[in-house]
């Protein structure tokens, strides 16, 4: 493992990795700090760029959008009380009050020390703590596999933002969308309806452009028109405030240290994210502090504790994509799309044959919270007066770049109408609380969860159940744990449905 | 399924938009299984024995069968929740602009090769800006020209990829 940190260290020594994490790191602040404009959005319009960049370019690049982008999404949730990402939201408890009582500058340092603290020691943690789980995971076969990206599913249709049975039934939208075109086993074609364009499948960058950046642009549209009706003048953001002195910070350093690990551990576990963090950060801070009155009223302990838990997520989230090939989040299927446009297939055989480069990426991520420090700091002034930038300069260059960015993937025009598509199917999913995070999880994962079901046939011979509990026992445990998976949040999606249902209903209330 | 009162509680699918969408999930999933015997190629056979032991259809009509199972249990959910407009606020001036954004993306989508990317997206950022309520000449002129300019540079000189080129270059 030494050796190939090091030799990912002789990877590194590359100019061009450090100019393009800076400009991530600055584009990712840029598009945070603007609210209705996520990280997401960012990386998916970015990633199209990075496939004709070096991997240790053009991933670094939106690595670096990455963290930016988790940290901008602070500076509107201090100083107006609008959090520019959905990791963000925790921040605005504590944050709009100090602003409000002129600390706003000694706020958002707060956030950018406890950002960069908790995401250096997570990717720490991370380079050393891949290693034993990607041997771990090369004892993992088809049939496990199998059943671990079921278990992916079901958390990520757990965590999604409508209820759980809407998150399972998108996933298994999902997985028909990745249906058309070929079978992963015979590579036989199948709902392509005599179409040659869809033979090849739907396309997975227009899909995610599609619904991660296109419905943005609609909602900040609409947003936009009620604003521009009801007259609502924009923040005055002018208030700064002393700067953070050190003292406050070793204040918080026990509140930052006990973040960072809650954010590391729910960083590893799939669909989890940021928001989860920031809450259970934040919640523990309240809990183990002497004055928990303060908090909620402008505590700069508060702002410490979210942000460096929902940074501290950062790493460990990308231990399931490397070491299983399992994307957690949207962020890490935008990644899984970079790396395998670069050849690079996570999975358990990705640190054996490619060590040195993924440890290259991961050095490059804890270089770049170094990086990110520098340039946070001399340009907190500037991203503080772009919160209330008008959107109409913005919109163009995101309906460009994504158009350009869906183009350039095959070349082929169909795919910009596919754009179009998802990206109203993603506008009207939105609106109606489907998540569309398992559909795409599941497209992703659906041609190897075939894969893996097809070999794990083929290897039981036709006795499936007899297999899985006598010769693949591990494979046979992971089902019982799949259907616990699902027990349980079936249990707790019940209890949920029944204390509503014990609310009057006000039928028709909410119709116009 | 229409308006049934059950204590405190009614349910009801006029004006359930999330019902609409779920019983649409449901056709599709419906209309997806009864294709699979017209959509799915025959498997190959090698020696007289198929080249995979798992049917070909078998994963497909699961997901049909999950997404039709589970679209049902959610509207039957759904009709029971309180109803909850998603597009309050969405009046008519608002759903009209949010049409018209649609209707120019789709128009720059079909309008991306014939006429090339730059011209194409001269046209487009300038109506877009110009819808949005930007009346600024300076910002108008630097918007519309500069940004295709910009990203048609990015991508085919710094990246080396192709654009298409159109009726100007």
């Amino acid at each position: 493992m030494f050796e190939s940190i090091i030799e990912g260290f002789y990877l590194l020594a590359r100019w061009d990795t450090f100019g393009v994490i800076s400009i991530g790191l600055f584009l990712g602040m840029f598009v945070g700090a603007l609210p209705g404009f996520t990280t997401v959005m960012a990386m998916a319009l970015i990633l199209p760029i990075s496939f004709f960049l070096h991997p240790l370019v053009g991933i670094p690049f939106l690595i670096g959008v990455y963290k930016g982008g988790i940290y901008g999404g602070s500076i509107p949730a201090i100083l107006i009380a609008v959090p520019g990402t959905g990791a963000a939201i925790a921040t605005t408890m504590d944050g709009p009050q100090l602003a409000q009582r002129g600390e706003g500058r000694k706020a958002l340092e707060m956030a950018l020390y406890a950002s960069v603290f908790g995401d250096l020691v997570s990717d720490i943690i991370t380079l050393f703590m891949i290693t034993p789980i990607a041997m771990i995971a090369l004892l993992v076969g088809p049939p496990e596999l199998s059943v671990i990206i079921l278990i992916a599913l079901v958390i990520i249709a757990a965590a999604s933002t409508g209820a759980l049975i809407k998150g399972l039934a998108m996933a298994f939208f999902g997985i028909m969308l990745s249906m058309i075109g070929q079978d992963p086993l015979g590579f036989m074609t199948r709902f392509t309806f005599g179409s040659m364009e869809l033979k090849s499948g739907i396309p997975l960058l227009p899909m995610m452009i599609g619904v991660f950046a296109i419905p943005e642009i609609l909602a900040v549209l609409e947003r936009l028109a009620v604003s521009n009706k009801s007259g609502k003048a924009p923040a005055d953001l002018s208030r700064a405030g002393d700067r953070l002195h050190f003292h406050e910070f070793k204040r918080c350093f026990r509140t930052i240290c006990r973040s960072t690990a809650i954010g590391t551990v729910i960083g590893a576990l799939p669909g989890a994210g940021q928001s989860v963090a920031a809450f259970a950060g934040y919640a523990a801070a309240k809990k183990k502090s002497s004055h928990p009155e303060t908090f909620g009223k402008g505590e700069l302990e508060g702002v410490a504790a979210a942000e460096a838990a929902n940074n501290a997520v950062n790493g460990p989230t990308l231990v399931p994509l490397l070491t299983l090939g399992i994307p957690g989040d949207k962020v890490t299927a935008i990644l899984l799309g970079a790396f395998v446009a670069h050849g690079l297939r996570p999975g358990p055989q990705l640190l054996s044959e490619h060590g040195p480069l993924v440890f290259a990426l991961l050095l490059a991520m804890i270089i770049a919270n170094v990086m990110f420090l520098v340039i946070g700091y001399i340009s907190i002034p500037i991203f503080a007066r772009i919160v209330t930038l008008k959107r109409f300069y913005l919109v163009p260059i995101i309906v460009l770049t994504a158009f350009a960015g869906s183009y350039v993937f095959r070349s082929d025009p169909v795919d910009l109408q596919f754009l179009v598509l998802f990206g109203v199917f993603g506008y009207f999913a939105r609106k109606l609380d489907f998540d569309v995070v398992p559909m795409v999880m599941a497209f992703i994962l659906a041609p190897i969860l075939e894969y893996t079901i097809g070999q794990t046939v083929n290897m039981a011979d036709g006795n499936l159940i007899v297999y899985m509990f006598t010769e693949r026992l591990s494979a046979g445990a992971l089902y019982l744990m799949l259907f616990a998976t699902m027990g349980y949040f079936g249990y707790k999606h019940y209890k949920t449905q029944s204390s509503k249902r014990q609310d009057p209903v006000l039928v028709g209330e909410d119709i116009p | 399924m229409t308006d049934n009162e059950g204590g405190n509680q009614k349910y009801t699918l006029r004006g359930n938009y999330e019902a609409y969408s779920l019983i649409g999930m449901m056709v599709v999933a419906g209309v997806f299984y009864f294709l699979i015997p017209y959509q799915i190629e025959k498997p190959k056979m090698l020696f007289g024995r198929a080249f995979m032991d798992m049917k070909p259809t078998l994963f497909p009509a699961l997901a049909a069968i999950g997404m039709f199972v589970l679209s049902g249990v959610a509207l039957l959910q759904s009709l029971g929740n309180p109803l909850k407009n998603p597009f309050k606020g969405l009046d008519r001036h608002i759903a009209f602009q949010l049409s018209v954004i649609i209707v120019i993306l789709y128009c720059f989508a079909i309008s991306f090769e014939p006429l090339g990317y730059w011209l194409s997206g001269i046209l487009v950022s300038l109506t877009l800006s110009l819808f949005l309520g930007n009346r600024n000449i300076l910002t108008l002129l630097i918007l519309s020209l500069g940004v295709p300019s910009f990203i048609y540079f990015v991508f085919t000189k710094l990246l080396l990829v192709s654009l298409p080129e159109g009726i100007i270059f």
